[in-house]
């Protein structure tokens, strides 16, 4: 690890924890209340580092995986088909069980299925899987519009909050196990780190190198469809972070998959931890969805990043 | 290692244009081979077949490297024993010329998941030295020359330590610096041993260079056999419609065939 990735794994931890500990602290009151803590900041803290690293991982993925730095986690359809399920579950307002949640894992898990039936020969070939996610995406957006128009519109009111993306609806228990589920994927994702870093490059090269392009994009495919899966199910749909993350920290210099993989877990759950205080504090009582304070935010950092890094290459180059 | 083809057909979906019809070819270990014919000919496809980059689901005939299937040899399997050298590297990614060429490794390391050895870091160094970059080990591939990213691709291919070097026209678009200094490595690559599949389309430099020509087309074998034989007068009038427009004769200076326009 050379001095400028040192640098920027400092940044990353320090603003991972940063995050964490105004996450934990920062909100109506600052005085410790048990139950304040237990039943809402610890829950909503630990959400906010499963759903940004989650999704980072999952932006990291499929952008090496298709070889394409425009992809993103919801690029292949999986949270549209999750809207579909939060609109459906949120018909179902008041039972303890079925509610948007539920129903965005149930669903989100049905579009896994569909797609991976429909690219099961086509995964050697990233067009067709892009293509396909698209197509797949659009559909389910479809559906949950028709779904929403067919229905009383105060029945799915709370479906749309949930579509903007809002990290304090669940129990301890619950954001525990979606903390853990979604570590132990990114986990399983981490190992692919060389197939990744060779098919990022050029699919036909990696082939020529001994890759099965086709077998690893298929699990590839499967690990950021779970990951997207248990992501909206915990927080509903999040944007943004998927695409910019990975993207921001290869321009920082991070390219090898080795690295990447966790510094993406690290920086997403991070920057999902700052954005998600500033959404609780800027409108006071009131919330603002922390997806568009995440793009708010993001679009310009972003923009000046890679600026500047272009800027970079520019004078390295001359 | 020995290539046999048997009336090999091939299409890129179930019922399509036959890309590859019937055809016969053979190349012994350690020969080396230009292979040349009209664009569309089926030249790239033979070669992707034949280093296992395109499914054998919609192919027909038999192919064998050793007397064993093709569709018999593992991925990695195939990636030790030939490399394939695409005619260009286009990525959105960007990497360093020593990690890419490094990348030629994957194939000969314990598991996917294993971090590359010593052994193989100075395997992959030695390798960009005989492509003669490395004064641009360091550089990003996307910083570097057409013609210095096809010899990192050559140097990454010959990281594999394969038994045979595939090139698809891999001095397509490059100066004659760079395809004088492809093909002197390719030339001395095969003194060493391995067995050279190179695509060509300018048969003037390759006719200084490779012993043996194969001309397809229409997905099949046209002509075959030493570049002094085929590479002729009638043939290449059959083949490109420049009768009365060329003439075939001896370089003066080297005493290889050579293609005069008239």
């Amino acid at each position: 690890m050379n001095q400028k990735t040192k640098s920027i794994a400092t940044a990353a931890i320090l603003i991972f924890f940063g995050g964490v500990l105004l996450s934990l602290r920062v909100g109506a009151t600052t005085e410790y209340d048990e139950q304040i803590f237990y039943l809402l900041r610890l829950p909503r803290t630990l959400s906010a580092i499963a759903v940004g690293g989650g999704l980072a991982v999952a932006g990291t993925l499929i952008q090496a995986g298709l070889g394409n730095p425009l992809a993103d986690p919801y690029t292949i359809g999986i949270a549209s088909a999750a809207a579909l399920g939060a609109v459906i579950g949120s018909l179902f307002k008041g039972h303890p069980m079925l509610g948007s949640g539920f129903f965005a894992l149930i669903f989100s898990l049905g579009g896994l299925a569909v797609l991976s039936i429909w690219l099961r020969r086509s995964f050697r070939h990233a067009t067709e899987v892009l293509l396909a996610g698209v197509v797949v995406g659009f559909f389910f957006t479809a559906l949950a519009s028709l779904v929403m128009a067919l229905n009383d519109p105060a029945t799915w009111s709370t479906s749309v909050v949930w579509l903007m993306g809002t990290l304090g609806r669940l129990s301890l228990a619950e954001s525990v196990a979606s903390l853990l589920l979604i570590c132990f994927i990114s986990g399983v994702g981490w190992i692919h780190w060389k197939p990744l870093d060779l098919i990022a490059i050029d699919e036909t090269s990696a082939e020529g190198a001994g890759v099965d392009v086709a077998m690893f994009r298929k699990r590839i495919f499967l690990i950021i469809a779970f990951l997207t899966a248990i992501c909206v199910s915990t927080s509903g749909v999040i944007g943004f972070l998927g695409l910019i993350v990975p993207h921001a920290l290869r321009r920082l210099g991070i390219r090898g998959h080795f690295l990447l993989i966790p510094f993406a877990f690290v920086t997403g759950a991070g920057f999902l931890l700052c954005s998600d205080v500033f959404a609780r504090v800027v409108a006071r009582p009131s919330e603002i969805p922390v997806g568009i304070v995440l793009a708010i935010i993001g679009a310009p950092a972003f923009l000046f990043l890679a600026r500047a890094s272009i800027a970079g290459t520019k004078d390295a180059t001359s | 290692m020995k290539l046999s083809a048997r009336g090999l057909g091939y299409s890129y979906r179930a019922g399509g244009r036959l890309v590859l019809s019937d055809l016969d070819f053979t190349a012994e270990s350690g020969s080396y081979w230009c292979i040349a014919g009209p664009n569309g000919s089926g030249k790239s496809t033979f070669l992707k077949l034949a280093a296992g980059l395109l499914s054998t689901e919609n192919c027909a005939g038999e192919l064998f490297w050793e007397e064993k299937p093709v569709s018999h040899w593992s991925r990695l399997e195939l990636a030790r024993n030939i490399a394939f050298v695409p005619g260009t590297l286009r990525s959105h990614f960007q990497i360093t010329v020593a990690d890419f060429v490094l990348q030629g490794r994957y194939a000969r390391s314990e598991s996917f998941w294993a971090h590359p050895t010593n052994s193989d870091s100075n395997i992959a160094a030695a390798n960009i030295e005989r492509a003669g970059i490395s004064s641009l080990a360091n550089s990003l591939i996307s910083e570097i020359s057409a013609g210095e990213a096809q010899l990192a691709l050559i140097a990454r291919a010959l990281t594999q330590e394969p038994k045979v070097l595939i090139l698809d026209e891999a001095t397509a678009n490059l100066d004659l610096r760079y395809q004088l200094r492809i093909f002197e490595l390719v030339e001395s690559l095969n003194k060493q041993g391995l067995t050279i599949f190179l695509v060509s389309h300018d048969l003037n430099i390759a006719a200084e260079f490779c012993p043996n020509l194969l001309w397809m087309n229409d997905g099949t074998v046209y002509s075959q056999g030493p570049m002094a034989e085929t590479l002729t007068n009638s043939l290449m009038a059959d083949l490109y419609d420049v009768a009365g427009k060329i003439e075939v004769g001896k370089n003066p200076f080297t005493g290889r065939t050579k293609v005069f326009w008239k």
